[in-house]
């Protein structure tokens, strides 16, 4: 089909984003062309000021737009207690869980020689110098529970046994209204020999 | 659930089979018998596709670790097999579609959450000429059939196998890296990540040996008609226990050797099975014949195996075995057929070679179009 050249760079631009092929994206480019000009000003402003205005917190990782996220900026989160997550999706999953009154840190990735990561391309050197330079009374590990985020909190762990802080992992087993029969045996498993006293 | 109350026997049955666009076979849909089903016809004209696209229910995947893209048939993109199984006595429509990029799949018409919920709906044992490799071949093939058959029972075996084989690359790309950029500290953390997978990985392996050993013994003592000593023995690498704690006293002592070569020398991807008669190796001194006897006592005493765990006979798929099989030990087998409770698919360039005269279904192939006969 013959269509203009803007429209086309249009379509070769959206069909980068993930999950969008080709025929979604001129879907998309379509549907702009149909709406009213401020719709694309505003998404052409939006898009602009996202790259601009947001960046990482430059203590925890999270994003800001400003130099410090708002969750170290909140006064009333303990700072003493710092939640290691691997990715910004994870932190936000914590914070909806609203049990979470600390701060976190975000490592943006998980150890995985395989997929060339290695300690000193996720936050691991910025998390020891915030050890370092901050009161904490405990340390949780949030990674994921698989095996690259399991040699990531094994990781921590072991560069953590120098600095006098407690490390706690989360606790993995069986999900709240979970049918014991219908739960894989490794979950369950794991549930078992984590076991706590009641 | 089990039922409780008057017993019923709980059975496994692939009811009917539909292939669309899968390798040479255009189009298939066929009702299956409950006990015999015979793919008859000369060599190449797709018999043991129909039962690579059964396995594939099964598992997912090829017996052939071919791609989706030699599973799908000239000139197409998508190809679909479907699948309406029985088992203990509830029936379910699996539904598996397959493009060159991905196999998706539908358990009566829904998406499963994991692939975990498929695995496990259809149990099948093969047996085909290559599988003569068990005995004679390397050790890799020895570990296949033992990981294959703890799956068939406990699919939950495949995720930990994947877990090992994952942790098992990272630690050998640490182990290749330069030592400038070399991190120990992360090395350790693999050896301990590897040793816990690796102890239970081992373990799950032993204990699968030893319930299949009695089984094994029995099966051969039926095949041979004489009592033969007959030892199965699991040699893991490097003859340590199975304590994760000795897999990882072993890879931290191993790290030297380890770096010099650039892969781990030591674990349960290294593991054999030994197989002795009279005490001596079978892999060095036993005959053709006994090395074929050896692997069908080995597939019997699986199917025996997975019918003590599962409460039911895994269906079986016999590809061409009867090539393979002198005389004798074809009797033998046919002979065994008949008391095995389970459904049997059977590929054959002769129907007359079987000696099967009842409960069966013969299906004839021919370039890639299967019709009843009679």
């Amino acid at each position: 089909m013959q269509i203009p050249e803007t429209l086309n760079r249009l379509v070769r631009l959206l069909g980068k984003l993930p999950g969008v092929g080709e025929k979604t994206a001129t879907r998309f480019a379509f549907f702009l062309l149909d709406e009213p000009l401020e719709f694309s000003q505003d998404l052409a402003r939006v898009l602009l000021a996202l790259k601009e205005n947001v960046r990482l917190c430059s203590r925890c990782f999270n994003l800001t737009e400003s130099e410090r996220c708002r969750i170290c900026d909140d006064l009333r989160r303990q700072n003493g207690t710092i939640c290691v997550v691997e990715t910004i999706p994870d932190l936000v999953a914590i914070e909806r869980t609203g049990e979470f009154s600390g701060t976190y840190h975000v490592l943006h990735g998980a150890i995985s020689p395989l997929s060339g990561i290695g300690p000193n391309d996720i936050k691991v050197r910025e998390l020891l110098e915030r050890l370092k330079s901050e009161t904490v009374q405990e340390l949780i590990l949030a990674t994921n529970i698989n095996v690259d985020g399991e040699a990531t909190a094994l990781y921590l762990k072991k560069l953590l046994t120098s600095i006098d802080v407690p490390v706690t992992r989360i606790a993995s087993g069986v999900p709240l209204g979970g049918d014991l029969e219908h739960i894989d045996k490794g979950t369950l498993g794991r549930a078992l020999a984590n076991r706590r006293p009641l | 659930m089990r039922a409780t109350g008057p017993s019923v026997e709980s059975t496994l049955r692939i009811l009917k089979l539909a292939l669309h666009q899968f390798r040479n076979i255009a189009e298939l849909a066929i009702e299956l018998n409950p006990r015999f089903n015979i793919f008859v016809g000369p060599n190449a004209q797709g018999k043991t596709n129909i039962l690579e696209s059964i396995y594939l229910l099964s598992s997912l995947q090829s017996f052939k670790g071919s791609r989706n893209r030699e599973l799908i048939g000239w000139d197409v993109d998508e190809a679909f097999v479907r699948g309406l199984v029985e088992r203990d006595h509830v029936s379910y429509e699996v539904l598996i579609t397959l493009t060159p990029a991905q196999k998706r799949v539908k358990i009566d018409g829904k998406s499963p959450k994991s692939s975990f919920d498929v695995f496990g709906l259809v149990n099948v044992v093969l047996f085909a000429p290559e599988d003569l490799r068990i005995t004679k071949g390397e050790p890799d093939a020895r570990r296949r059939f033992v990981d294959r058959a703890i799956f068939n029972a406990d699919s939950g075996h495949l995720e930990l196998v994947r877990n090992y084989q994952k942790v098992l690359r990272n630690r050998n790309n640490l182990l290749k890296q330069s030592p400038a950029e070399r991190n120990l500290a992360l090395l350790e953390v693999y050896d301990e990540q590897l040793g816990e997978l690796g102890g239970q990985l081992m373990q799950r392996r032993a204990s699968f040996l030893e319930e299949l050993a009695p089984h094994f013994s029995r099966a051969f003592l039926e095949i041979v008609g004489e009592e033969r000593e007959l030892q199965l023995l699991y040699q893991t690498s490097g003859g340590i226990s199975t304590a994760s704690e000795a897999l990882v006293g072993a890879l931290v002592a191993a790290r030297g050797r380890d770096l010099r070569r650039g892969s781990t020398s030591v674990g349960p991807h290294l593991d054999d099975l030994e197989l002795l008669l009279e005490g001596r190796n079978t892999r060095a001194f036993a005959s053709q014949g006994q090395h074929r006897a050896l692997v069908l006592a080995l597939k019997i005493g699986e199917i025996a195996y997975l019918r003590e765990k599962l409460g039911f006979y895994p269906a079986l798929m016999l590809d061409d075995v009867s090539s393979e099989l002198d005389r004798q030990r074809n009797g033998q087998l046919m002979e065994y057929l008949k008391g095995f409770g389970g459904q049997v698919f059977i590929t054959t360039t002769d129907l007359v070679h079987l000696g099967i005269d009842s409960d069966y279904q013969a299906f004839r192939v021919d370039a890639g179009t299967v019709s009843r006969t009679s």
